[in-house]
């Protein structure tokens, strides 16, 4: 995974194990290149490290022309990704806070 | 008190916003008199819910949330919820257990009584970033999408 301020899609720090991701929050849109085998779950934590969101909440990242969530335990080439740029949405899940009685 | 105003041009911007993200869900014309709103959108098979809004004193007071049959009409159903894993949709009160939803605290369902009055509802621990529309819809929205998702709270007779 490249560092946390990430890499503009196209820059020379680009490769060929690069893929891109355009990544959307209720805090802004993040542009960032990964290493294919980068897990999904690495993705959603530097997200989290990039905008200052708290570590203690649920998040996801969805798929934004499918609407397909993104397992953690996958990695992004699994889904398929490439250089090419994809939108992803980040999104708080919220905790359920009571269970089922 | 918020008036009505304030609250539908409050309403009315946060849908422009979740409009951007491109989720494809169908946004009602917000109506001022009753402070309502209706959002429709897909779970994974394709099954539509409508989820009813009504955001009077928005934003001292979280919105009220309820879903809607699409068949019936009836609003607050069990048929008319969706069903996870995670008890993020309560059955036994028919609420989103969550600090956003005004049907969960006292005064309405009463689920969550310990959250206090709903006016702190943005302070309440586990709120997280849900404080306005698009992450409230999204929720709900990826809930449809995800592994712990079970159709709806009841199924139809």
């Amino acid at each position: 995974m490249n560092n946390e301020k990430g890499h503009q899609a196209g820059d020379e720090h680009k490769n060929d194990r690069d893929v891109c991701l355009v990544i959307h929050t209720s805090l802004g849109k993040w542009q960032s290149n990964f290493d294919k085998t980068t897990k999904v779950s690495e993705v959603i934590t530097a997200t989290i490290n990039h905008f200052g969101f708290d570590r203690s909440g649920k998040y996801a990242l969805v798929m934004k022309s499918t609407s397909e969530t993104l397992k953690p335990e996958r990695t992004l080439v699994s889904y398929g990704f490439s250089e090419v740029c994809q939108d992803v949405n980040f999104t708080d899940k919220g905790n359920a806070a009571y269970g089922n009685q | 008190m918020v008036t009505n105003e304030i609250s539908l041009e409050t309403i009315k911007s946060e849908i422009l916003v979740c409009k951007e993200r491109g989720y494809g869900w169908s946004f009602s014309e917000p109506d001022e008199a009753s402070q309502t709103l209706l959002v429709e959108m897909h779970d994974k098979f394709n099954d539509i819910y409508i989820v009813f809004i009504q955001f009077d004193n928005y934003k001292q007071w979280p919105l009220l949330i309820d879903f809607k049959d699409p068949i019936t009409g009836e609003v607050g159903v069990r048929t008319a919820y969706p069903y996870n894993s995670d008890n993020f949709f309560n059955r036994q009160k028919i609420t989103i257990c969550h600090p956003y939803s005004r049907k969960a605290y006292k005064g309405h369902t009463g689920l969550h009584a310990d959250w206090g009055h709903c006016d702190g509802w943005q302070s309440v621990r586990g709120i997280g970033t849900l404080r306005s529309l698009l992450p409230i819809l999204e929720s709900i929205f990826i809930r449809l999408h995800d592994d712990t998702y079970q159709g709806r709270m009841e199924k139809r007779a």
